[in-house]
């Protein structure tokens, strides 16, 4: 799994996770009982041992199942398509990012949506490490909510630390050669078995008919070769310019440790750089790549500015 | 490969050109008789803007030596705005092959309006040029990963 990380600290020294639960609880079932929401998406405990999975609380008796811990990794984003009316979501400061791209999109109506903004300190995976959208993460806080939930379960966010990252993490290093790139990117790509789990994690892929399925004008084979998951890959990579939100959900479900978040990172650093946008902040900007401004450079055109 | 080979290799270079502008430009190249190298294999589209960057990683995918992606110069686009709009995802795009290492060599952009029929020569020659420099291009199907990650294909 790339660089295993083990962490140096508890995520949450200053996290009370069961105050928050409770108020989260409080507030599911307050919404639910005065009709203001038809349905609160949540976590709930998985029968079968694993991370807490999705739940769908329609009624006050059913929010009595939420849970909220250091094991909720999920992000709860790409589950808003499900449902037509009000709905309310427990959300991360990863999932508030997610859900500011898909209202900027135009996917989600603000007024449709509460949000149960959550303080978090970063989540461990499944394998009991940081999750990893959490390293490096810096904001801590959510990007927009309704109700907010701070660390200690007050309402007031209390700015909890970002999530200790280790030294292991290594960042996309731009003074690397060519060859490192390459064999970096074959490496990981090596374990990839095209099962589009990190398509369907992921919030910002929310298609209706995304290129790997579509049967006429068909880009893309279903061979498992590295001809193929370069095409996937970069496909998705372009796709995802300048909307990643980098929640790490695509790492987080990966069945084969696939590694590509430093990809996503370098890409918005580089849009953030030459465009200066960045996706999740502020939902009534159009994203990088549906904008455009008569003063961009030629970056990467012949004869324009190099990389 | 031996010397006299690479010498006249010629490049399959997959050639993107919108309607109005390079496509035009090439067609001056043609009329005006200026030599230019037989490698590139033209698609016209309507506008740049029109150009899915998955056209390009299916070309680098399946084979192409390289891929030219030409439209008109911003500001002079027919549908005003394709050509901004390319401009970012082709910088992208270019940014992207760079970090996976991929191709980014092999991919060029350019801008050729419709009366630069001698700068579209001059652009096809220079492209040629750096490709067949780099030599033929190994379909991705074909390259090895070994178990430590090391690419077999040292291009």
């Amino acid at each position: 799994m790339g660089d295993k990380l083990k962490q140096n600290d508890s995520p949450g020294v200053v996290q009370d996770f069961e105050e928050q639960e409770r108020c989260i609880r409080l507030i599911a079932k307050e919404l639910l009982s005065s009709d203001t929401v038809d349905v609160v998406i949540g976590f709930q405990e998985d029968d079968i041992g694993g991370s807490p999975i999705p739940l769908f609380a329609r009624s006050p008796e059913q929010a009595e199942k939420l849970v909220w811990n250091e094991n909720c990794w999920r992000n709860l984003a790409p589950y808003f398509k499900r449902f037509d009316g009000k709905v309310a979501v427990v959300a991360k400061p990863c999932d508030t990012r997610s859900i500011v791209n898909l209202i900027a999109e135009n996917q989600l109506e603000r007024e449709n949506i509460t949000i149960i903004g959550i303080e978090c300190g970063g989540v461990l995976n499944r394998d009991g490490v940081l999750a990893h959208g959490c390293l490096g993460c810096t904001s801590t806080v959510p990007a927009i909510w309704d109700y907010p939930v701070a660390a200690d379960g007050g309402k007031e966010f209390i700015g909890l630390p970002s999530p200790p990252s280790t030294d292991t993490f290594v960042d996309f290093n731009a003074d690397s050669s060519r060859e490192d790139r390459r064999n970096r990117f074959l490496r990981e790509i090596d374990k990839c078995i095209l099962c589009y789990s990190c398509r369907q994690a992921c919030p910002g892929c929310y298609c209706e008919s995304c290129f790997v399925d579509r049967k006429m004008t068909n880009w893309h084979q279903r061979d498992v070769d590295t001809g193929n998951k370069i095409a996937f890959h970069l496909t998705r990579a372009m796709h995802l310019a300048g909307r990643c939100v980098t929640c790490g959900a695509c790492e987080n479900v990966c069945p084969s440790g696939v590694s590509l978040k430093y990809i996503y990172d370098e890409i918005n650093r580089f849009i953030e750089d030459q465009y200066d946008f960045r996706a999740g902040i502020n939902a009534d900007l159009p994203s990088a790549m549906n904008s455009f401004d008569q003063t961009d450079r030629d970056t990467g055109f012949l004869g324009g500015e190099g990389i | 490969m031996p010397d006299k080979l690479q010498e006249n290799w010629c490049p399959t270079i997959i050639a993107f050109l919108c309607n109005w502008c390079s496509y035009a430009g090439a067609d001056l190249a043609g009329t005006s008789r200026l030599q230019y190298p037989p490698s590139i294999r033209i698609i016209r589209v309507p506008c740049s803007g029109r150009i899915n960057p998955q056209y390009i990683i299916k070309a680098l995918v399946d084979g192409a030596d390289g891929v030219l992606v030409s439209g008109c110069h911003p500001g002079d686009c027919h549908y005003l705005t394709g050509n901004m709009y390319a401009r970012r995802r082709f910088s992208v795009l270019k940014h992207l092959l760079s970090v996976c290492g991929f191709g980014e060599d092999r991919v060029h952009f350019t801008w050729v309006s419709a009366s630069e029929g001698g700068r579209f020569a001059d652009v096809v020659e220079e492209v040629t040029e750096k490709i067949r420099k780099l030599g033929p291009a190994l379909p991705p199907r074909d390259i090895a990963v070994d178990v430590k990650g090391v690419s077999i294909d040292g291009r």
